[in-house]
């Protein structure tokens, strides 16, 4: 009796130790190093749909100061947007103070699967006139996209990246 | 035929006794170097006669929170906690303050080097509109336990304290269950793994006798209350009283469980003052507080009598708002206890510690954390003390000593290895200052003039590595109410800076190996006392 008894509290220990040693460690979210350059954006790697880090880095000579916009799906290109006489103004949902050649900042942000997005650089340049964006530091992509490196065209919306348990980043 | 040893042979010759002499006297010269060492190493270890030279190098900042400029999301108060089955899951709970209450959780598989959000209420419960100050706790199971207080109506105000639990590292959560009804604040979650079947769950709250005003307390006693389960959160014995009848402005309660399932309840006895209590109009109160320790001996069944920690605490700002008023930070390991908090005594806001090693009983002279000049005028704040498993008491705090205008917060980070006595200089762990001044405002007298940063920090000590994280607005815009958790890891040179127990365990085996070795000396010089046979 008394050895069945303990049989069943060991199995019983064993079921609940295993309830959670069996589920997997979570992964981090994924970090894309942004390298700033005179004049253009390089990213470690496409950006992916949900919470995604931004480590920037100033590589250049002159002062840079990246943003990220959300763009709406009736505007133009947004080299076009950016060059064009006719601008509207939408205003960034992330972003950071000026960096230094050298410098180094972050943030993070949660990234809706298929969503039109833009980098751009908001400093002026050594005169302070001639907008970095305009000198090709913009970028545009769709979250999860293939396209979502700098150079590459732009393709219809992937399939959210976001796993199970990541946040709703239409509810933030 | 006669029976002799080697011993009492005279067959020593002036040689050989020439030769043992200087072997005797080295032998002696190395035990007495070797006492004075073992000698040394105690002092060290429990005067504190010298800290070690061990700096942490600060791993780059993650940011835990997404930003939105639009929305300008307030996240402060986190709080970090490991998996005691897995030390590589960590989990860290904050609140938010902006654009509405609300309540979040980040997760990290890899001891807290990289996070990921998850959602640990997805739905709330009937009744709650909005999830606010989570407080996390592990089962010895790896159950992770996430508690908060549901708030309803316009004033926001707390219906309940519901408890979710998830089984698999954050994916999935259960349904909300209610554990406490409503007017109940600043809970606090603790779970005593060595204790009962699945171990006894701890709950410690501010409770309010009477509809509070908005930002205020009604009339006294509102006390610190208890209770606890057993079942996992779904059965809690009746309250028993935390805080001394005789006390009537209690608040800001902190728990921490200590050996033979001790529990430990630091609260704030504001005394006579009634302004910040009340939530009225006024100057900063000029009198003092104290800083009570309650602590249960019989697993939480009843309380002693308060124990007076320091009774000499000096307001250096208005309570903005009495039901988040920061707690002082509680940690206790076995019968060690650390307590530390703000302090305006020498002239403007510091960070103040003190340590006990008797239960709580008695305490060490009140130490300041911060090493910037006394009186500067510079503002240090929120302390987080933790401590690591070989006992290194570890502190993080904001800091304002950089900042000419004393407005923009960095992070700083110190330890002691002498149960707080003394602190190792201060290391600034933010690569970057954030703003005070971004952050949500409340109507309040009370808080009027105010930013609201949290109500505290997040610190988890390992013996090497050490996860801070606190609250930011290095990217925030100006006028807004933005903060992001920024976190990062720092970690010890090996063999630097380990705490008093290593040390003494350090001292105790160096202590027995020498002696062993003089032992075997001892013997192998005289060798067997062996028999000869003289015809």
């Amino acid at each position: 009796m008394c050895a069945a008894l303990a049989v069943a509290a060991a199995l019983l220990g064993s079921c609940r130790e295993a309830a959670s040693s069996k589920a997997p460690l979570p992964q981090g979210a994924p970090v894309v190093v942004v390298t700033l350059d005179e004049y253009r954006f390089g990213l470690s790697r496409p950006l992916s749909a949900g919470r995604v880090i931004l480590r920037f880095r100033n590589a250049g000579r002159e002062i840079h100061r990246p943003a990220l916009f959300a763009l709406p799906e009736d505007l133009p290109p947004l080299d076009e947007q950016l060059r064009g006489s006719e601008r509207r103004f939408i205003a960034p949902f992330a972003g950071m103070s000026n960096r230094a050649p050298g410098a180094t900042g972050t943030f993070a942000v949660d990234l809706v699967p298929g969503r039109r997005y833009g980098l751009v650089c908001l400093a002026g340049g050594p005169d302070n006139r001639s907008p970095h964006a305009v000198k090709g530091m913009n970028f545009e992509f769709r979250a999860g996209g293939a396209e979502a490196v700098p150079g590459q065209r732009s393709s219809p919306p992937s399939p959210p990246e976001a796993g199970p348990g990541m946040s709703e980043p239409e509810g933030k | 035929m006669a029976l002799t040893t080697r011993e009492q042979e005279p067959a020593a010759t002036t040689q050989e006794s020439r030769g043992r002499r200087p072997a005797r006297l080295a032998l002696v010269a190395a035990m007495l170097v070797l006492a004075a060492g073992v000698g040394l190493l105690a002092q060290a270890a429990l005067a504190g006669q010298r800290l070690p030279a061990g700096r942490p190098r600060i791993a780059p900042e993650t940011p835990l929170t997404a930003m939105d400029h639009g929305m300008a999301p307030a996240n402060n108060s986190p709080t970090i906690l490991a998996d005691p089955t897995e030390p590589r899951f960590v989990v860290l709970a904050n609140r938010l303050d902006a654009p509405d209450f609300g309540c979040a959780l980040q997760v990290s598989g890899d001891g807290g080097h990289t996070w990921a959000p998850v959602v640990p209420v997805p739905t709330l419960p009937e009744g709650a509109e909005k999830c606010y100050a989570p407080e996390v706790a592990f089962d010895r199971d790896g159950l992770l336990y996430y508690l908060f207080v549901g708030l309803a109506g316009r004033g926001n105000e707390p219906m309940g304290a519901f408890l979710t639990t998830s089984a698999d590292r954050g994916a999935t959560f259960s349904q909300p269950r209610g554990v406490l009804g409503p007017l109940n604040f600043a809970v606090r979650m603790a779970i005593d793994r060595g204790m009962g079947e699945r171990g006894r769950m701890h709950l410690v709250w501010l409770h309010a006798t009477s509809d509070p005003g908005v930002g205020s307390f009604g009339p006294p006693p509102n006390p610190v209350l208890a209770a606890h389960s057993d079942d996992g959160g779904k059965t809690f014995s009746e309250p028993v009283q935390v805080s001394d009848r005789d006390r009537l402005r209690v608040v800001a309660p902190a728990l921490a469980l200590g050996g033979d399932h001790r529990v430990h309840v630091a609260y704030y006895d504001l005394g006579g003052d009634a302004v910040d209590y009340h939530g009225l109009e006024g100057p900063v109160w000029p009198e003092t507080w104290s800083l009570v320790l309650a602590t249960s001996h019989d697993g939480g069944r009843r309380f002693g009598p308060g124990v007076v920690v320091d009774d000499e605490i000096v307001p250096y700002e208005r309570v903005m708002l009495i039901f988040t008023m920061p707690p002082a930070s509680l940690v206790v390991n076995g019968t060690r206890a650390c307590v530390a908090w703000s302090d305006g005594r020498h002239g403007d806001a510091d960070v103040l510690a003190r340590c006990s090693t008797d239960r709580g009983r008695s305490w060490t002279k009140a130490a300041r954390m911060n090493d910037d000049r006394l009186g500067n005028g510079k503002r240090q704040f929120l302390p987080r003390v933790s401590l690591s498993p070989g006992g290194r008491l570890d502190a993080i705090f904001y800091d304002r000593r950089i900042d000419t205008y004393n407005v923009v917060n960095e992070v700083f980070f110190t330890y002691s290895t002498d149960g707080g006595r003394r602190f190792a200089p201060n290391v600034k762990v933010s690569q970057e200052g954030s703003f005070s001044r971004i952050g949500q405002q409340y109507l309040t007298v009370s808080a009027r003039g105010q930013v609201e940063f949290g109500s505290r920090l997040g610190l988890l000590s390992g013996d090497r590595e050490v996860v801070a994280a606190w609250a930011d607005t290095r990217n925030s815009r100006p006028n807004t109410t933005g903060q992001d958790i920024f976190s990062t890891v720092l970690r010890f040179p090996p063999g630097a800076a380990e705490g008093t127990t290593t040390k003494l365990v350090g001292g105790v085996l160096v202590a027995a190996g020498a002696l062993a070795l003089v032992a075997v000396a001892l013997r192998g010089r005289r060798g067997p006392r062996q028999t000869t046979v003289s015809q």
